[in-house]
C-alpha cells in the first residue's frame, strides 16, 4: 500500500490541474472574484474562427506528416544499427542520446544555423549549382518540418531497436530454409514483427510533435505557428486564460482520442501475440 | 530423398573452432542422428549444411556443391530447437509459408496444408496462433512446415528436447513413421541417447567438434570404438587391466585384485595394458557359490541398491574399491554389504582402449634379443 500513495499523489496533483484547466476553460472572461458563472464563450469562439482551429489542424497536419517521416527514417536509422557491429551500434546509438539530452533551444538553433540563408545547406547547394540564390527555408513551415523530424527521431529509433532486437534469429534462418529471399524475409518476418515497436514510436512522436513549442517558435519565427504557440500566446501575452484553456481543452480532447484510435489500430495488428 | 555427404567440414565462430574436421555421408531417406554433449558443434553442422555458417570442406548434396548455394536455395527444410514459429502468423500461414514463398497456385497451397494438418494431427488448429498451442503442437507445426514444400533433406535441431518424457516418445515414434511415409533424408541432432538408438538407421557420436565414431545403433551400443564412447552411450563398467596372455582371438589379462579374466582380443601383447567395458544389463550377481564355468567373475560386496520396478541397480565393490555397475532381474533380494560374485561373459566385454606395452627394461629386450 504504501508504494501506492507516491502515484496517488501524482495522480492527484495531475486531475487538479486539469481541474483547474477545465473550470478555467467555462469561466467567463469578465468573471467578478467569488461569483462562479460558467459560459461556453471561448469553446464558441475558438470553434467559430477558422482562424483559431486552423492552429489545430495544421498542427495536426504537420505532426501527421513528420511522424510518417520520421518513422520512415526511423525505421533505417534503427534497421542500420541492427545490422551493424556492436562499435557501430554503440557509436550511432551515443550520438542519438546524446542529442535526446540536448535542449531542444540548442538543438532547434543548430538546425537554424544549418537551414538558415548563410547555413551549411544553402551554401552547399549554392556551391554545387544545384540553385542561384538562397532558399528561404528558415521560418517557414519546412524548417519547422526539419526540426520536428530532428528532435523527435531518438523517440523513434528505440523502439523500433529493440522490437528488432526481440526477433529471435531463427525465425529469419527458418525463414530463409522455407526458401525466402533476405528481401522477403524482412516483408513477410522482420517487418511485421516491428509493427509492435513501430507503433509505439508513432503514438510518442505524434503526440510530441503536436504539442510542440520551442521547434515551431524558433524555426518558424512566428510564421508557422502551431497549436501550443497559439495557447501560449493567448495565456502569457494577452492574458486571455480563459481561452486558452478552452484551446489546450479541445487540444487534449482531441490527442486523447487520436491515442484511443491508434491503440485500437495497432492493438489489432498484434492481435496473434496473446 | 538427396544424398548429403561432407567431407572435412570445419567451422569456426570468430577465431573458435566448433566443427574440426567431420566427414559423414547420409544415403537417400536415411535418418541420421548426430549425438553428443552440450557444445560439441552439433547445431554448428546443422547450419553448415543448412546454409547459415561459413565453412572449409566440401557440401555435396545429391553430388552438388553447396559452397556458393544461398540458404534459400538449397532447398532443405529445418525444424529449430525452439520452433521457430512464426508468431504473427497462424498454424496454416505457418505450414504453408515455404509454399508462398515459391509462388504456388493457392489451391495447391490449400490443399497441401490441409494434408498436412492431417499427417500430423493438427485439426481444430489451422486458425490458431502458435502462442496458443502447446509444445507438442508446435513441434508438430514446425514438422509440418519444414515438410510442406517438400524439401530434399530434412535437418531436426533437438527437436524433441522441450518435451516431457511421455510426448517425446510418442513423438519419436510419429517422426520415425513420418520418416517412413515421406522417404525423405534426415539428419537428426539429439544429446539423449536412448533417442538416437532408437529412431536412428545410423548414429554419429561427436566430441569437441569431431566425429568419435559412426555406426548402426547396435554397433555403437554393443562396440564402442573408443572410451568416450562406451561412457556416453548408455553406462558402462570401466576395468583395468594388464595382458598375461595373448591368443589369436582373445587375451587372458589381470585385474588389479590378481584375478584373472578373458577378453575378446585381437593382437594383444603380453604386459600390454587395456581397458575393456563391460555393461550393466551383461553382468550377473549371484551367491559366491553358484558361479559358472566359462564366466568372468570377480567377487565384490554390494555397495548400494535401487528398485526400478521391471529391474534393480546393484552397485557392487570389490576389495580394490573398484566399482561395478550391474543391472540385474527383480527375482533376488540384494542387500548392502551381501558378499557376491559378479559374473559377464568374456564376450560382453569390449576393449575401449589399449595402449602400448609399457617401457620395458634395457635388460628385459636383452632377454628378448638373446
Ligand atoms: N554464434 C556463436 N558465436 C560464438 N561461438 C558460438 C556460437 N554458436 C556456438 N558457439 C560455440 O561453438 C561451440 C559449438 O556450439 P553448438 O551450438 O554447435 O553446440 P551444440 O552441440 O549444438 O550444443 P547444445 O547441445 O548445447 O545445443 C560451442 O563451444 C559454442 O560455445
Ligand atoms: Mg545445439
Amino acid at each position: 500500500m504504501a508504494l501506492v500513495l507516491p502515484a496517488l499523489l501524482v495522480i492527484a496533483t495531475f486531475f487538479a490541474m486539469m481541474s483547474t484547466m477545465v473550470v478555467a476553460s467555462f469561466s467567463p472572461a469578465d468573471a467578478v472574484q467569488g461569483i462562479r458563472t460558467y459560459t461556453l464563450e471561448h469553446y464558441r469562439r475558438f470553434l467559430a474562427s477558422s482562424f483559431y482551429w486552423g492552429y489545430l489542424t495544421g498542427s495536426l497536419w504537420i505532426s501527421l506528416y513528420c511522424t510518417f517521416i520520421t518513422a520512415v527514417l526511423g525505421y533505417f536509422i534503427a534497421y542500420f544499427m541492427f545490422r551493424s557491429s556492436s562499435v557501430v551500434r554503440l557509436v550511432v546509438g551515443s550520438v542519438l542520446i546524446v542529442q535526446f539530452f540536448t535542449a531542444y533551444v540548442i538543438r532547434s538553433y543548430a538546425v537554424m544555423l544549418l537551414v538558415g540563408k548563410t547555413g551549411f545547406l544553402n551554401q552547399t547547394l549554392l556551391a554545387l549549382g544545384i540553385i542561384d540564390a538562397p532558399l528561404r527555408i528558415l521560418f517557414t513551415q519546412a524548417a519547422v518540418a526539419i526540426g520536428l523530424v530532428q528532435v523527435s527521431l531518438p523517440f523513434m529509433v528505440f523502439p523500433i531497436l529493440a522490437s528488432l532486437n526481440a526477433i529471435p534469429t531463427n525465425l529469419e534462418m527458418a525463414s530463409a530454409s522455407l526458401g525466402a529471399s533476405r528481401f522477403k524475409t524482412f516483408w513477410t518476418i522482420v517487418f511485421p514483427l516491428t509493427l509492435p515497436g513501430i507503433a509505439a514510436g508513432v503514438v510518442v512522436v505524434y503526440l510530441f510533435e503536436l504539442t510542440s513549442y520551442i521547434v515551431p517558435g524558433m524555426l518558424g519565427g512566428g510564421y508557422a505557428d502551431m497549436i501550443a504557440n497559439l495557447i501560449y500566446n493567448k495565456a502569457m501575452r494577452s492574458f486571455e486564460y480563459g481561452f486558452a484553456a478552452a484551446a489546450a481543452v479541445v487540444t487534449l480532447v482531441v490527442s486523447a482520442a487520436i491515442v484511443y484510435g491508434l491503440n485500437r489500430s495497432f492493438a489489432r495488428i498484434t492481435r496473434y501475440a496473446r | 530423398m538427396a544424398q548429403v555427404e561432407l567431407k572435412d567440414i570445419r567451422a569456426s565462430y570468430g577465431g573458435v573452432e566448433a566443427v574440426k574436421g567431420v566427414s559423414l555421408r547420409l544415403e537417400a531417406t536415411e535418418l541420421v542422428a548426430v549425438l553428443g554433449p552440450s557444445g560439441c558443434g552439433k547445431t554448428t553442422l546443422i547450419r553448415v549444411v543448412a546454409g547459415f555458417v561459413d565453412f572449409q570442406g566440401t557440401l555435396l548434396i545429391d553430388g552438388r556443391d553447396m559452397a556458393r548455394v544461398p540458404p534459400h536455395r538449397r532447398d532443405i527444410g529445418i525444424v529449430f530447437q525452439d520452433y521457430a514459429l512464426f508468431p504473427h502468423q497462424t498454424v496454416a500461414e505457418n505450414i504453408g509459408y515455404g509454399l508462398r514463398m515459391r509462388a504456388r497456385p493457392r489451391a495447391e497451397i490449400r490443399a497441401r496444408v490441409d494434408e498436412l494438418v492431417e499427417l500430423l494431427r493438427l485439426g481444430g488448429f489451422a486458425a490458431r496462433y502458435p502462442s496458443s498451442l502447446s509444445g507438442g503442437q508446435r513441434q508438430r507445426v514446425a514438422i509440418a512446415r519444414a515438410l510442406a514444400s517438400e524439401p530434399k533433406v530434412l535437418l531436426l535441431d533437438e527437436p524433441l528436447s522441450a518435451l516431457d518424457r511421455k510426448l517425446r516418445e510418442e513423438m519419436q515414434v510419429e517422426l520415425r513413421e513420418i520418416q517412413k511415409r515421406v522417404g525423405i533424408t534426415m539428419l537428426f541432432v539429439t544429446h539423449d541417447q536412448e533417442e538416437a538408438l532408437a529412431l536412428a538407421d545410423k548414429v554419429v557420436v561427436m566430441k569437441d567438434g569431431r566425429v568419435r565414431q559412426i555406426g548402426a545403433p547396435i554397433d555403437i551400443y554393443l562396440r564402442p570404438e573408443d572410451d568416450f564412447v562406451a561412457e556416453f552411450i548408455g553406462k558402462s563398467t570401466f576395468f583395468d587391466a594388464t595382458v598375461v596372455e595373448a591368443a589369436p582371438d582373445v587375451a587372458v589379462a589381470r585385474l588389479p585384485n590378481g584375478s584373472t579374466v578373458r577378453v575378446p582380443m585381437r593382437g594383444a601383447v603380453p604386459r600390454q595394458r587395456i581397458t575393456f567395458a563391460v555393461r550393466p544389463e551383461r553382468i550377473g550377481v549371484s551367491d559366491r557359490r553358484t558361479s559358472r564355468e566359462g564366466m568372468n567373475a570377480v567377487d565384490a560386496v554390494v555397495d548400494h541398491v535401487v528398485f526400478l520396478g521391471a529391474h534393480q541397480h546393484v552397485r557392487v565393490r570389490t576389495a580394490e574399491a573398484q566399482r561395478i555397475e550391474v543391472l540385474a532381474s527383480n527375482d533376488a533380494k540384494w542387500r548392502q554389504g551381501d558378499t557376491v560374485t559378479v559374473e559377464w561373459h568374456p564376450n560382453d566385454s569390449v576393449v575401449v582402449r589399449s595402449g602400448g606395452v609399457p617401457v620395458q627394461t634395457s635388460e628385459y629386450r636383452e632377454e628378448e634379443r638373446t
